[in-house]
C-alpha cells in the first residue's frame, strides 16, 4: 500500500479505523474475507471519499463502521474501530443505537427502499428528528432540515408520500433524514448512482451545502471518480479488501502512485476522451 | 392482463403528482359496477324493508307467481319473497362482513407477529394456523350445532375459526418480505421499539395483499353460510338466503321463483364480492411492486 499521507499535527479523528477485516457468510459453509485489512482516519469536518469498483469492500467497511452489518453469528468482524476514541467492535447493542441514531447518519443508494412507502415525508422526517441530538423537534424544524437538505417546496413536500416524488428528492429526503439526527458523520454510499446524471449533480450540491453549513464530516462510498473529484479532501482507493491509495484528491489524480489507481484514472479518461480508445483494466481481466 | 400505465395528474401547485391507488382502483369502469351493485344489494336488504310489506304477513296469497304485487310471488305461507329476502340479505350480509372483519383482525395478529419475529414465534403461529385450517368447516358445524344449537354467534364463530388462516397466511408471507427492506432496517438501527415497528413500518406495507383476501373472505363467508342454512345448520328463525333455498327444496317444480330469486340472490353478492377483491388485487398490487 502506498501512502500520500500528509502528517502533520492533527486533531483527534473522528472514525479510526485499525486493521479492520469482514469476514461474512455467502451460503452453504463458505465464507468470502470482504474486508482484509482496512486502516483508515475521518477528521472532524472532513470530506473523505472511497472509491473502488464493485467487490472491492468498501459498501461492507462502511457497514462495519455503522453497525449495519448483517447480525449473525457467522458474520466475523476484527481489527478496531474508534469513534472518538469509543473502540466499537464488540459495542453492546445500546451503543451501537445511540451512534446510529445520534451520531452518524446514514444515505443508501436505492431511495426508495429506505423509505417507508406508507408514511408521510415529513413524519419520517420528523421521527429522525426526535431520535436525533437536536433540541427542536416540532415540523417546523423538519421543514427547515428539508430545505437544508435541497428541498426547495418543503411545507407542500411534508404531506406527500415517497410513490409521488421524484428520485432526485426522494434521496434528498433521505439526506434531510441523516441531517435531522444533528450527527457527526455522514456516511454515503453510492448516493446518486441510481440518479440521472443532471439529477446527480443537483443532488451532490445539496449534500456538498449541507455538510458544509452544518460542519459534519462526509464518507462518502462511489465508485464514481468524477464524484470523488469535486466534493471530497482526502480519498482511499479500495480493490479487493484493502486499501491501494490514500492521499488527497490532488494527489490521487494528478500524481497516482498505484498501478490500480492508475489503471482507474485511465479507464475513465479513456471513457470520457473520444481521442483515445477505451482502455479496459488488466485488473479487470480474470 | 393488459399493461396498465400509471396516469399523471396535476396538483395544485402544479407539481406533476402520481394518483393513488384507491383513485386508481375507482377508475377502472368494472369497479364502479361491482361497487354499485353491492351498495345497491345493501340498499335493497337494509333501506327495502321501509317501503314493502312485512316479512311475516301471512295476508297473501299462497304460492303465488310473481306479479304486481308481490314482485317475487309468495311462498307456501303466503308471505311475500321480496321482503323475506330483504331480511335474509341482511343476515347473510351481517354474517359476511363479521365474519371477514373477525378473519382479518386475528391473521393480522398471529400472521403480522408470526412474519415478523420469525424463528420460535413463527413455527409455533403457523402450527396452531394449520390446526385450525385442517378442521373442515361442515364437520364442525354439524357438531357445534348439535351441542350448541344454531344462532348467528355460533355460526359466525365456526365460520371465522375455519377461515381465519388462510388470510393470515397472506400476512405472514407479505410482513416476511417487508422486514427485509431498507426503511424497516433503518427503523431497526435506529433503536424503535419492535412492536413499533411492525405496527408503523412492517403492517402497513403488507396491507394490501390483505385487503384483497378479506374481500373474498366475505364472498366465501356468505357461501359458506348460505349452504350451512341450505342443509338446515342455520339459524331457524332467520330467513337466509340459504335457508329460503332450503324451503323452496319441495317447491322446485311448481313454485319456480322461490328457488330462483335467493339463488340469483346469493350468486350475484358472491360474484360482486369476488370480482371486487378482484379489482382491488390488480391496482394495489402494480402500484406497490412498482419501484421508480
Amino acid at each position: 500500500m502506498t501512502s500520500n499521507e500528509n502528517s502533520s499535527a492533527q486533531p483527534e479523528p473522528l472514525i479510526d479505523v485499525t486493521d479492520l477485516s469482514v469476514t461474512l457468510p455467502t451460503g452453504q459453509r463458505q465464507f468470502v474475507r470482504a474486508v482484509k485489512s482496512v486502516s483508515l482516519k475521518v477528521y472532524p469536518g472532513e470530506r473523505v471519499g472511497i472509491v473502488g469498483e464493485s467487490g472491492s469492500g468498501k459498501s461492507v467497511t462502511v457497514r462495519a463502521i455503522s453497525g449495519l452489518l448483517p447480525e449473525s453469528p457467522l458474520v466475523e468482524v476484527g481489527g478496531s474501530i474508534r469513534f472518538r476514541g469509543r473502540e466499537l467492535v464488540g459495542a453492546s447493542a445500546r451503543d451501537w443505537q445511540d451512534i446510529r441514531s445520534k451520531r452518524i447518519g446514514m444515505i443508501f443508494q436505492d431511495p426508495m427502499s429506505y423509505l417507508n412507502p406508507t408514511m408521510t415525508i415529513g413524519r419520517q422526517v420528523r421521527e429522525a428528528l426526535q431520535r436525533g441530538r437536536s433540541e427542536d423537534r416540532s415540523m417546523d424544524a423538519a421543514m427547515r432540515v428539508m430545505e437544508l437538505a435541497g428541498l426547495s417546496s418543503a411545507a407542500d413536500l411534508i404531506g406527500q408520500y415517497p410513490f409521488q416524488l421524484s428520485g432526485g428528492m426522494r434521496q434528498r429526503v433521505l439526506i434531510a433524514i441523516a441531517l435531522a439526527k444533528s450527527p457527526e458523520l455522514i456516511v454515503a454510499d453510492e448516493p446518486t448512482t441510481a440518479l440521472d446524471a443532471t439529477i446527480q449533480r443537483r443532488v451532490l450540491r445539496s449534500l456538498d451545502d449541507s455538510v458544509t453549513r452544518l460542519g459534519t464530516s462526509l464518507l462518502l462510498i462511489t465508485h464514481d471518480l468524477a464524484v470523488v473529484a469535486g466534493l471530497c479532501d482526502r480519498v482511499y482507493v479500495m480493490f479487493r479488501g484493502e486499501i491501494v491509495e490514500s492521499g488527497t484528491a490532488e494527489q490521487i489524480y494528478y500524481n497516482p502512485q498505484h498501478d490500480y489507481t492508475k489503471d482507474l484514472l485511465r479507464s475513465v479518461r479513456s471513457f470520457t476522451d473520444d481521442s483515445e480508445e477505451l482502455y479496459v483494466s488488466e485488473y479487470a481481466r480474470d | 392482463m393488459a399493461i396498465r400505465t400509471r396516469a399523471k395528474s396535476r396538483t395544485e401547485s402544479g407539481q406533476a403528482a402520481l394518483r393513488t391507488p384507491v383513485q386508481q382502483f375507482l377508475r377502472l369502469p368494472s369497479t364502479a359496477f361491482f361497487l354499485a351493485l353491492i351498495v345497491l344489494m345493501a340498499a335493497f336488504c337494509f333501506i327495502g324493508p321501509l317501503f314493502s310489506a312485512s316479512p311475516t304477513d301471512t295476508s297473501f296469497d299462497v304460492l303465488k307467481a310473481p306479479d304486481a304485487t308481490n314482485l317475487a310471488g309468495t311462498d307456501s305461507l303466503g308471505r311475500d319473497l321480496l321482503s323475506r329476502m330483504m331480511v335474509g340479505g341482511q343476515i347473510s350480509l351481517f354474517v359476511g362482513l363479521a365474519v371477514g372483519f373477525i378473519c382479518m383482525t386475528l391473521a393480522v395478529i398471529i400472521g403480522g407477529l408470526a412474519g415478523f419475529y420469525g424463528g420460535v414465534v413463527d413455527t409455533l403461529l403457523t402450527k396452531v394456523a394449520e390446526f385450525f385450517q385442517v378442521i373442515p368447516p361442515i364437520i364442525l358445524a354439524l357438531v357445534s350445532i348439535a351441542m350448541l344449537g344454531a344462532s348467528l354467534p355460533i355460526i359466525i364463530t365456526i365460520l371465522s375459526i375455519t377461515m381465519w388462516p388462510q388470510v393470515a397466511r397472506i400476512v405472514r408471507a407479505e410482513c416476511m418480505r417487508v422486514r427485509e427492506l431498507g426503511f424497516v432496517e433503518s427503523s431497526r438501527a435506529a433503536g424503535f421499539r419492535p412492536l413499533r415497528i411492525l405496527w408503523s413500518d412492517v403492517l402497513p406495507n403488507a396491507f394490501a395483499p390483505v385487503l384483497v383476501a378479506t374481500t373474498m373472505t366475505v364472498g366465501r363467508a356468505i357461501l359458506l353460510e348460505s349452504g350451512l342454512a341450505f342443509l338446515g345448520l342455520g339459524d331457524a328463525n332467520t330467513p337466509s338466503w340459504g335457508a329460503l333455498l332450503n324451503g323452496a327444496q319441495a317447491y322446485m317444480q311448481t313454485a319456480w321463483w322461490l328457488t330462483l330469486f335467493p339463488g340469483v340472490a346469493i350468486f350475484v353478492i358472491v360474484l360482486a364480492a369476488n370480482m371486487l377483491g378482484d379489482r382491488l388485487n390488480d391496482s394495489l398490487n402494480p402500484a406497490l411492486s412498482r419501484v421508480k
